[in-house]
Parts: C-alpha cells; sequence; structure tokens
C-alpha cells in the first residue's frame, strides 16, 4: 500500500517535489544507517494496550491508549556476592562452574543459563580479587556471550584493562558491571528477551548455590540465611519473567522447579509483625524503615531451599 | 488532491523512521546521559528502557537488600521535563517522590529491612503542535555500593 502510493506521488509529482521528497527519504536513510542500531523494544515490559508510536492525524491521537510499562528486576551476582561478602562467606575456587565445560552447551536455553552461572562466578572472583581466576571467567563469558550471538566480539581492550590494573579491584567490578549492562543492553535492543531472562535466572541462581553452600564455614550462618530469605521478593519477579518468556521450549522445568523454592519460602514459618513503612532524609539518603521483624530462615526451610537450589544448578550445568 | 496525499506519505515516512531512529538512540541516550549520574555506584547490570510518549506510565518493582546503599536514576529525554515519579512500599505508603527537571532525577536509598519497593513513573501531558506524535527514552537504573 505505501510502495504503491510513493509510485503513484513519484509518477505525478513535479520536479521541485520530487527534489525535495527524495533529499528528506535520503536524509531519513542516512540518519538510520548512522544509528545502524535495530529498533529497540522494552524487553520486560507488559503491553497492557495496544499503542503506536507515531501516530499522524489528530483522530489517531485521540485515540492513543494508555500504555503501563512493567519492568521486572532481579539483584545482580554482584549485588548478591557483594551481601554474602560481607556476613564473611571466603572464596572458594572449587565451588566454581567449570570453565572447561564452557563448550559443552549446545542448545541457546542451556548456553543462556550458563552464561549466567559463569557471570555470577566471574563476579564471585572479580569481588575477592581474584585477578587471574576473574580474567578467565571473563573470558569465558565472553566467548559464550559471542557464541550466543550477543553481537559484542570480543573485547581485548577489556581484557588488558583488567590485566593493566590486577591491584585495582574497583576497576574489575566496573569492567564486570559495565559487561552484564552491556549484554543485557544489547539482548533487550534485540527483542532477545528469552535470552536475557534465562541469563538472569542463571545468574540468580549461581549467586543463591553460592550463598547456600558457603553458609555452612565461618560465615554469618544467621546473616546468610536472612539475605537468602530476602530473596523471596525476588523470586516472585524471576516467576513472573519465566512466565512471560515467548517460547516455553526448555523452560517448564526449570520454571517447576523454581517454584517448588517458592513454596519452600512461603511454607517457612515467619513471626507475625507489622508491616509498616516509613522513610526519613538523612544527609540526602532517603532512610527507609520497616517495622517488620527480620525473616530468618529455620533450619529446615534452610536445608530444603539449598537442596533445591544445588539441583536447579546441576541441572543447568549437566 | 495528489499534493495532500503527498504530503501526508511524506509525513508518514518521517514519523515511522523517526521513530525507528529515537527508538534505537535509547541505548546510546542512556550511556552518554544516564549512567554518568550513577557513579560512584555499580549498576545492577540491567537496562530497564523503553521508548515511551507523553501521559503514560511506567512502574517498576525493585528488591532492595539490607546492608547496601543503592542509587535510584530515572532519566528521561529532555521532551519530557516535569516526569514526576514516586517510590512506594507495597501497602501504597508514598516513600518519596520527586519531579525531573533536567535530564534525570537520582535518590540515593538505604533500608533497614530487605524490602520490595514499587516505583511509579508518570509522564507529563504534552500539548501537540504539530501532526507528529513525538516519543522519548524512559530509562531507569539502579546502582549500588557497600554502605
Amino acid at each position: 500500500m505505501l510502495i504503491s502510493t510513493l509510485f503513484t506521488i513519484f509518477g505525478t509529482m513535479k520536479l521541485y517535489h520530487f527534489t525535495y521528497f527524495s533529499i528528506l527519504v535520503g536524509l531519513i536513510f542516512s540518519l538510520t544507517a548512522c544509528v545502524n542500531e535495530p529498533q529497540r523494544t522494552n524487553s520486560t515490559e507488559n503491553q497492557l494496550e495496544e499503542n503506536n508510536s507515531a501516530i499522524s492525524s489528530q483522530e489517531s491521537r485521540n485515540k492513543i491508549v494508555r500504555i503501563q510499562k512493567i519492568f521486572y528486576t532481579l539483584p545482580s551476582p554482584l549485588e548478591l556476592t557483594y551481601l554474602f561478602k560481607k556476613e564473611g562467606i571466603e572464596y572458594q575456587q572449587e565451588k566454581l562452574h567449570d570453565i572447561t565445560r564452557r563448550s559443552d552447551y549446545n542448545l541457546t536455553v542451556k548456553k543462556a543459563l550458563n552464561l549466567g552461572i559463569y557471570g555470577a562466578d566471574l563476579s564471585y572472583a572479580g569481588l575477592f580479587g581474584k585477578h587471574q581466576a576473574a580474567i578467565e571467567y571473563y573470558t569465558t563469558t565472553q566467548l559464550m556471550a559471542e557464541d550466543l550471538g550477543i553481537g559484542q566480539t570480543f573485547q581485548k581492550e577489556f581484557i588488558s584493562r583488567l590485566e593493566k590494573n590486577a591491584n585495582n579491584k574497583d576497576t574489575l567490578l566496573q569492567v564486570i558491571s559495565e559487561f552484564f549492562l552491556d549484554n543485557d543492553s544489547y539482548l533487550k535492543n534485540q527483542q532477545q528477551q528469552d535470552i536475557s531472562t534465562y541469563i538472569l535466572a542463571g545468574g540468580w541462581i549461581e549467586g543463591l548455590y553460592l550463598g547456600t553452600e558457603m553458609a555452612d564455614t565461618k560465615a554469618n550462618s544467621d546473616g546468610i540465611r536472612e539475605i537468602i530469605a530476602g530473596q523471596r521478593f525476588s523470586l516472585d519477579n524471576l516467576i513472573i519473567l519465566l512466565e512471560s518468556l515467548s517460547s516455553k521450549e526448555g523452560s517448564e522445568e526449570l520454571l517447576t522447579a523454581v517454584k517448588r523454592i517458592d513454596n519452600h519460602f512461603k511454607n517457612a514459618p515467619q513471626t507475625e509483625s507489622k508491616n509498616e513503612t516509613s522513610a526519613t532524609k538523612k544527609d540526602g539518603v532517603l532512610k527507609i524503615n520497616s517495622q517488620a521483624d527480620p525473616f530468618v530462615l529455620n533450619d529446615s526451610s534452610f536445608a530444603l531451599i539449598k537442596q533445591e537450589v544445588a539441583a536447579i544448578r546441576t541441572k543447568i550445568i549437566e | 488532491m495528489i499534493s495532500i496525499l503527498y504530503h501526508k506519505t511524506t509525513l508518514l515516512v518521517l514519523s515511522i523512521f523517526l521513530s525507528i531512529g529515537a527508538s534505537a538512540q535509547c541505548k546510546g541516550f542512556t550511556k552518554r546521559k544516564c549512567l554518568p549520574g550513577l557513579e560512584p555506584y555499580l549498576s545492577n547490570g540491567q537496562l530497564n528502557a523503553a521508548q515511551m510518549t507523553a501521559g503514560q506510565n511506567a512502574e517498576v518493582q525493585l528488591t532492595f537488600n539490607k546492608g547496601l546503599s543503592y542509587r535510584l536514576l530515572v532519566c528521561t529525554d529532555p521532551y519530557f521535563e516535569n516526569t514526576t515519579y514516586q517510590l512506594k512500599s507495597l501497602d501504597d505508603t508514598v516513600l518519596a517522590s520527586d519531579t525531573i527537571k533536567d535530564t534525570y532525577a537520582s535518590q540515593d536509598i538505604e533500608v533497614n529491612q530487605t524490602q520490595p519497593l514499587m516505583l511509579q513513573i508518570q509522564l507529563p501531558e504534552i500539548e501537540n503542535t504539530n501532526d507528529i506524535v513525538r516519543d522519548g527514552c524512559v530509562t531507569i537504573l539502579i546502582g549500588f555500593k557497600e554502605d
């Protein structure tokens, strides 16, 4: 329709109109080509009602319906590792996923989940200042990302940036953080929300796995159990993300297992307490105070969750 | 007749390509205009961004963990100046609100208990003087660091 209309116009317009039109179209194509990126769609949005983003008449404009976009987020593996480290967990290389297994995964879902797992291991190594391990995991995650077509060719400059700043943990963490953001941004830009969700899921599972595994060591067990209990909120978001995958193939088992963790959280005994929340500002920082009692998992709930997380992780890496 | 058709067609083509162009530039906009506002906090690695039009709203559910300091950053195309946001607890208590006057507004946050909060963003209604409804980038970023 549009093309036939254009032909009609080309066939009848005067020369100056044609010139103007050509310049206009040429300019538009040039601008678009300069951007050289695909159209972004927001990966985690729920489009409750249909809408067009560009509408060219008053009549159509009046028909614009309101979109409510809802985003769901998960804590990054780096964030979880920070929390666990504060409670005294120690670095245990043997708990991390073996980097030589990288090439074992052929299915996209498996690759994405394991990229999430390696990403969490990278965060863990980075936060503990284990530079050699971090570089190895960084290399592994980059190669896997490339294998998944995430579009960033292997970035040697990042590796050399890491090597040059071998004693600078802040730079290392900054690079890791940028890497996650770039990947997520690229995937959402490419309308590859499913892959983004699997990577997030793998990272979250590995973060939880490392935390539950290390609660048995010298770390503050109660503190770790409280962090894990706090993950029940993120779990709600993960379930929504997994349920909203455009292709469910390969995800049913994961979703069922994640829901089992959710049930363990729901069945865990918790004291009834006030649920009031207030906020005050001090030195520009908003301090949010909840009256609720801290929720610390008891032994049996913790054991069930730990077991379930380990089982999911084993399934992912097998 | 042809002239009107020609005018409308060019307008339509222009609208479509401007929309695609604007959308594609969201990533660049976020990197240039929004991310610097997050420093010295580390990004949580997730980009929540969308092309939106005036009057629309967005929500994001966030979990804030006890023991970390957070920076919440709401960043919009300058066209959406006066975008407002509210941070609410799950019982609908408004804990913070702000209006974006330049490109972004940020809020540093600490919690005494790990808890989920809801961020609601409302884009302003903007009177249109031409036939094209303009959209623009809206980005929500979360950064964190140790207390």
